[in-house]
């Protein structure tokens, strides 16, 4: 059991005068040490909700109602606040995507990063500065020494990501958590971001839990891939065969959507319709009413999970006999 | 008639010379500490009838504001924009408003860019009857024939904004700019807001109607794999300045200026086998403060002396292929 992280059968909702939405639906996932595992998705399918939910620090009206989160043999989702806060920030941390509503702007960044030190490891403010100079270096800040007492404003963004990142691995956490990091910033910053993250985990031994809509971040950095839709993990598994071999009609929707580099193509190939909101989520699978192949069985019962090289969530792929038709899958 | 007969040679829509926009911000005691920050410097380029001209490149490149500059929403200025042989720069206000009917505009932001207040065939209908597009009686049905032809349903006509996902506002934002049948539409991250099995529709709407109404696009992104897919041909901003133009073919199959090069092989990609990467070090310079010689130099993994000292001409380095760099 090499497990860093294993999420098990994790459901989260919402609850509110007029009842209940579920929003997370029975995910599980589990993350190696020094592995990166990337959950990615479109807007509103609950990669965010999920990452926050790792760190314990679900929006008000947020709960858990079943599952577990596993970090180091322990289960984490039930811990009381405080119990949490002794392992946010020093064992596992978190990155956003916006540094700047992320940094505190009435604090120097020098405070902001040494402060994460003094209160996890209680060492002296001198010997602090020092180790928080080290890291801004190690996090690519030219002249760390000066820029300590500046202010995040004075920063651009690809500087405040870097800020980010030191105050987030300075205590050396055996999981970080990336809620789309690179989101906000031009590809060119984005590329540097990247690597800097890559360097640093490997540095670190450090596990990665990295949240993005991004196909193409997701191919080039994950070692595993969780795709979601709308609350649900479709599909999950090796990142190189899951994109060379796309199982579910939705991953292979979205990855042909992508406007192509390589190739010229008159028309994109669509998934029809948008994402269903959460109180009108469909019985069964929840794709089903943008799926080209859905079948009667896909609106009325939940897809079974079927293991074949890498996990897919789709009666597709089912060997009962789905109402006696069997569709061809190959012309997904 | 909605459909008008095809030009055999391509004719200048849109010409843009020398188009400068800078913005003076006033620092210290009572604005003594005078700055400019030049958003656009200098560019000059011109666009087909017919065509999709792509304009890529990173935030802060003045992209937007070159955008905005020729749909004369922020005065230039200096420079000339001809649409159609109009010099747009010395009209009054006025004739202006006259001739954003010919020129429409598309935003990025679907959330910030449609009233809230009033129904969606109510905005759209005022806008047809301001430019007296059709008949008054007949804007009822000519409005909801438009939003048909962008996706919607005729029923959505008396629906709110908020009603909308972000994709659909977007088809709103479309049939819009639409209604007043223009001959060219400038479109500002239009597609950049969107998750991608949206944007992948909203792409494949955009060049239908590209064909169907005989549209001429100015087509502005940060994405390179969007621009590739739209365009006919490609223009590269950095920091205010076009530093390489071609057609798309050209472009991407050899590109020239070392900026096109690394942001090439900046993007992540899907299925791909690992690509040698110029990761550029450091970030765009101040737009108040540009490097002298060659504005790339500073993050340029090739420059050499000459590029501190000179500034490289934009000129034609192949048959319509044009790069401002001393070394391509």
């Amino acid at each position: 059991m090499n497990d860093i992280l294993s999420v098990n059968h994790l459901s989260i909702g919402f609850d509110h005068s007029y009842g209940h939405t579920s929003v997370i639906d029975d995910i599980s996932f589990n993350i190696e040490k020094g592995q990166t595992l990337c959950i990615v998705g479109e807007s509103g399918c609950g990669k965010s909700l999920t990452s926050l939910a790792v760190m314990g620090l679900l929006p008000s009206g947020g709960r858990i109602h079943d599952g577990q989160i596993v970090y180091k043999g322990q289960d984490i989702s039930r811990k009381s606040q405080k119990e949490l806060s002794e392992i946010r920030g020093k064992e596992i941390s978190m990155i956003f995507q916006e540094p700047m509503t992320a940094l505190n702007p009435l604090h120097s960044i020098g405070y902001q990063v040494s402060e994460v030190l003094r209160v996890h490891q209680k060492v002296s403010k001198h010997e602090a500065k020092e180790k928080a100079i080290e890291m801004l270096r190690l996090v690519g800040i030219p002249s760390p020494e000066k820029r300590f007492a500046q202010y995040p404003h004075e920063l651009s963004g690809g500087m405040r990501q870097r800020v980010m990142i030191a105050m987030a691995l300075i205590c050396h956490p055996g999981l970080l958590v990336a809620d789309e990091p690179t989101t906000a910033l031009d590809v060119t910053i984005q590329a540097q971001i990247l690597e800097l993250i890559q360097n640093l985990k490997s540095q670190f031994d450090m596990a990665l839990l990295l949240i993005t809509h991004d196909l193409g971040v997701v191919s080039e950095t994950a070692d595993k891939v969780v795709v979601m839709y709308a609350g649900q993990v479709v599909e999950y598994g090796d990142t190189k065969e899951l994109f060379t071999e796309p199982k579910h009609p939705y991953t292979k929707g979205l990855i042909n959507s992508i406007p192509k580099m390589d190739e010229d193509t008159e028309v994109l190939p669509t998934i029809k319709g948008s994402v269903p909101s959460p109180d009108e989520m469909p019985m069964g699978c929840r794709f089903v009413t943008r799926c080209p192949f859905a079948m009667e069985i896909c609106s009325k019962i939940k897809p079974p999970k079927i293991t074949d090289g890498h996990e897919v969530h789709c009666w597709l792929y089912s060997s009962e006999d789905v109402k006696g038709e069997n569709p061809s899958v190959d012309k997904v | 008639m909605l459909i008008k007969s095809e030009t055999p040679e391509p004719e200048k829509i849109l010409e843009v010379k020398d188009l400068k926009k800078f913005f003076d911000i006033k620092q210290g005691f009572v604005g003594l500490g005078h700055q400019t920050v030049r958003a656009v410097d200098d560019v000059s380029f011109f666009v087909n009838k017919g065509e999709t001209l792509g304009i890529v490149g990173e935030s802060g490149c003045g992209k937007s504001t070159m955008g905005r500059s020729i749909l004369q929403l922020q005065k230039p200025t200096d420079g000339s924009v001809l649409f159609e042989g109009i010099e747009l720069t010395k009209l009054k206000n006025g004739q202006i408003r006259k001739l954003r009917k010919d020129i429409q505009m598309v935003f990025q932001d679907p959330f910030g860019s449609l009233n809230p207040r009033i129904t969606i065939g109510t905005m759209l209908r005022e806008i047809v009857n301001t430019h007296h597009v059709v008949n008054k009686t007949e804007s009822k049905s000519y409005v909801e024939e438009l939003l048909e032809q962008v996706g919607l349903k005729k029923s959505y006509y008396d629906r709110y904004a908020h009603e909308f996902s972000g994709g659909q506002r977007q088809r709103i934002s479309i049939a819009r700019a639409l209604a007043v049948r223009p001959k060219l539409i400038v479109c500002d991250e239009a597609v950049s807001a969107l998750d991608v099995s949206v944007q992948a529709q909203i792409l494949n709407l955009l060049q239908k109607l590209k064909k169907d109404y005989e549209l001429t696009y100015l087509f502005i992104s940060h994405d390179l794999s969007v621009i590739k897919h739209v365009s006919d041909r490609v223009a590269v901003m950095y920091l205010g300045q076009i530093v390489e133009l071609a057609s798309k073919e050209e472009i991407f199959e050899h590109p020239l200026h070392p900026y096109l090069r690394a942001l090439l092989s900046a993007i992540p990609l899907v299925n791909q086998p690992k690509r040698e990467r110029i990761i550029l070090s450091g970030e765009v310079p101040s737009p108040i403060n540009i490097p002298e010689g060659c504005r790339f130099h500073t993050r340029c993994p090739f420059a050499k002396d000459l590029c501190k000292q000179k500034v490289p001409a934009f000129e034609q380095k192949k048959d319509g292929h044009w790069a401002a760099c001393h070394f391509a």
